[in-house]
């Protein structure tokens, strides 16, 4: 069961390109929020939001990644993540739908112009290629 | 008859813990604890019914913990000829006696003589010194064993309810300007505001449980001065007096330290021993005095040596100043206030201001919520001073630092909207400023609109953000929106950098 859960993945958008998720790594999605900015923190936390009375922070990865920025739109959501044992909400310009891969490869050193220790791996579908997160690394890097 | 010491066949009394307690603490501050064997009439009736009188009757001249048989528990037609009760009380033995003899009606025979504390289970022996103790706790107190979690749980649960509260009031204040004139609203108001009062009680309520007597934290303080006395070879006498001040149990645990920290410097440093100070034409016994009073919602704690007093230069130059920086973190970390009176050759006395409940680190307190730029921020009330608006030629640049004259003192200005790298209001007429104290550095903080304010209930970022300079925490506003509360310490500090400090005219100039 805990392995056909772990090849479970959430797909979703980054300006226009695709990005996976573990599923059991996504806690919730949601529409988005107003965000609460912390200014002086760190470079790519995007603020914080109230979560169901908890206070959770967001952060933004297209900074982190250096893609374009989002803008709001209808499809716009936040993926939160259990990452370390806090709740974090991620900036998503769509969620695609839940999917498994064929197959997955290790990362190369660069994915697409992102540093490749960024991710675990790389999944095959019979769409296409799609980049998978390592979470933890991804926000706590 | 009386008190003929040959008629004596001591009662055996079975005494629980409490009992033996009550026993030894009458003793220890000089009661009397006295055997009343009373003999009741043979023709008595009722004699059982007689006991319980006789009881009645002792208490009123003392406390009966005890009784063999037992009157209470005897059936009202047994027979019960001869009764001893166990009592603590003011009276001699012969004056009870006397007056037992001349007041019992139906009784043969009376002998007094006292208890045999002896009898009691043997308990851990109090080393008798020459400190002294005072304000002991003399009544017995009714209490419950929580523990804190549990109340910190509570903490959280009347934290909830304070925001579901604050949203209660804000809904019903949105249908009263939808429905004007509806009375449904009105009583949703009227429903809404009468919580708001049982939360404070609540609140208030629970802050009480928390509290508990500075005593526990000065019981320990005795042991500390007889060790450190013996090892140093001098000789103290500690004065502790306002024990039954209460304060909040994480105060005091913060305090214990420090507290501690004093003791030993009063009695290394500050006492001298008994040769020197008898030259000094001092008694030869040093006197360290430890006093807690509460004065509106702080406690006062001094601490008060008669020794040679402190060289404030040497201090700084010494491993003492490092000691004091720990005393001094932890009052501050407490938003305390600590002063220091030393007098050469006389004494030292610390004196250490203290809230009684809790700062911001729990969970709830009163904010003011304010806008920078079109962004909601929450100062703590606590920290604002007055409110204030000053035209625009009333804020002078001086030396490239902004200050209005507000109540004949210059005080310096901030613009946080430059700190967090956002745009300044646009410029108005008069520029909003909410004067905000710590200790005793005051500053104003330019802000663009005042919304009002409220309880809040403060969470910390959480250890993901970490701290970030300037902001204490969140808390949950009443449409569910997010506002950070404002770290007064913090921002105090930006003060001293200039970039933040510009009048309008100068910051538009680069």
């Amino acid at each position: 069961m805990e392995k056909l859960l772990s090849n479970q993945y959430v797909a979703y958008e980054l300006a226009g390109e695709k990005y996976a998720l573990k599923i059991s790594d996504v806690y919730e999605i949601i529409k988005m929020h107003n965000i609460t900015p912390i200014h002086n923190s760190k470079p790519f936390l995007e603020g914080v939001i109230n979560l169901r009375g908890k206070i959770i922070p967001v952060a933004n990865l297209h900074k982190k990644f250096g893609l374009a920025n989002y803008t709001p739109t209808k499809t716009t959501r936040i993926v939160v993540v259990k990452s370390r044992d806090e709740m974090i909400g991620i900036v998503v310009d769509k969620v695609n739908q839940v999917i498994r891969f064929s197959d997955i490869q290790p990362p190369p050193e660069m994915v697409a112009g992102i540093d490749g220790s960024y991710f675990e791996g790389i999944g095959i579908t019979e769409e296409g290629v799609i980049s998978i997160l390592n979470i933890d690394k991804v926000l706590h890097e | 008859m009386g008190n003929n010491p040959s008629d004596r066949v001591e009662p055996v009394f079975v005494l629980d813990a409490k009992q033996q307690e009550q026993i030894r603490q009458a003793l220890s501050i000089g009661q009397n604890v006295l055997v009343c064997q009373v003999k009741i009439a043979e023709d008595s009736p009722m004699k059982s019914t007689r006991a319980c009188l006789i009881m009645n009757f002792l208490n009123e001249w003392g406390t009966v913990i005890s009784m063999v048989p037992n009157v209470l528990e005897v059936p009202t037609n047994a027979d019960v000829d001869k009764v001893a009760f166990l009592l603590i009380t003011q009276m001699s033995a012969d004056a009870l006696a006397h007056k037992a003899q001349n007041d019992l009606m139906d009784v043969n025979e009376v002998s007094v003589f006292p208890y045999h504390a002896e009898n009691l289970q043997p308990q851990k022996k109090i080393e008798k010194t020459d400190i002294k103790t005072e304000d002991e706790e003399k009544r017995p107190v009714h209490t419950v064993r929580i523990d804190v979690d549990r109340l910190e749980r509570m903490m959280d649960l009347v934290g909830e309810l304070v925001i579901e509260q604050i949203r209660i009031a804000q809904i019903a204040n949105n249908l009263y300007n939808q429905y004007p004139s509806d009375e449904t609203v009105d009583d949703l108001i009227g429903i809404s505001n009468r919580v708001s009062v049982l939360m404070n009680e609540l609140q208030e309520g629970i802050m009480k449980t928390r509290m508990i007597p500075v005593q526990q934290l000065f019981s320990r303080f005795p042991g500390i001065v007889r060790d450190l006395s013996h090892s140093l070879k001098k000789e103290v006498n500690l004065i502790l007096e306002g024990g039954e001040t209460e304060i909040d149990r994480t105060i005091m645990e913060e305090m214990s330290d420090p507290l501690i920290h004093l003791i030993r410097n009063a009695i290394d440093h500050g006492i001298e021993n008994a040769e020197i100070r008898k030259q000094l034409g001092k008694p030869e016994k040093g006197t360290l005095r430890i006093t807690a009073l509460p004065q509106d919602s702080n406690v006062i704690i001094t601490v008060e040596d008669d020794g040679t007093g402190m060289d404030v230069q040497k201090v700084n130059n010494s491993g003492r100043g490092v000691g004091m920086d720990i005393v001094k973190n932890h009052v501050e970390k407490l938003n305390g206030i600590i002063d220091v009176e030393t007098y050469a050759g006389t004494g030292t006395k610390f004196i250490i201001k203290l809230p009684i409940r809790l700062p911001l680190t729990l969970a709830i307190l009163k904010g003011l919520l304010i806008k920078i730029n079109n962004e909601i921020y929450a100062l703590p009330m606590n920290n604002v001073v007055e409110i204030v608006r000053k035209s625009k030629n009333e804020i002078k640049s001086i030396s490239g630092q902004a200050m209005a004259v507000i109540r004949d003192e210059a005080i310096p200005l901030i613009w946080l909207h430059d700190y967090f790298g956002i745009p300044r209001g646009k410029e108005r007429k008069n520029t909003l400023i909410v004067v905000l104290g710590i200790a005793e550095q005051r500053f104003g903080l330019v802000v663009d609109e005042l919304i009002g304010n409220q309880e809040i209930v403060v969470t910390n970022l959480g250890s993901y953000i970490g701290r970030v300079e300037g902001i204490s925490g969140a808390t949950i506003l009443g449409d569910r929106s997010v506002a950070c509360i404002l770290d007064v310490v913090g921002i105090s500090k930006l003060v001293n950098s200039k970039k933040f400090s510009q009048t309008d005219e100068e910051q538009s100039k680069q």
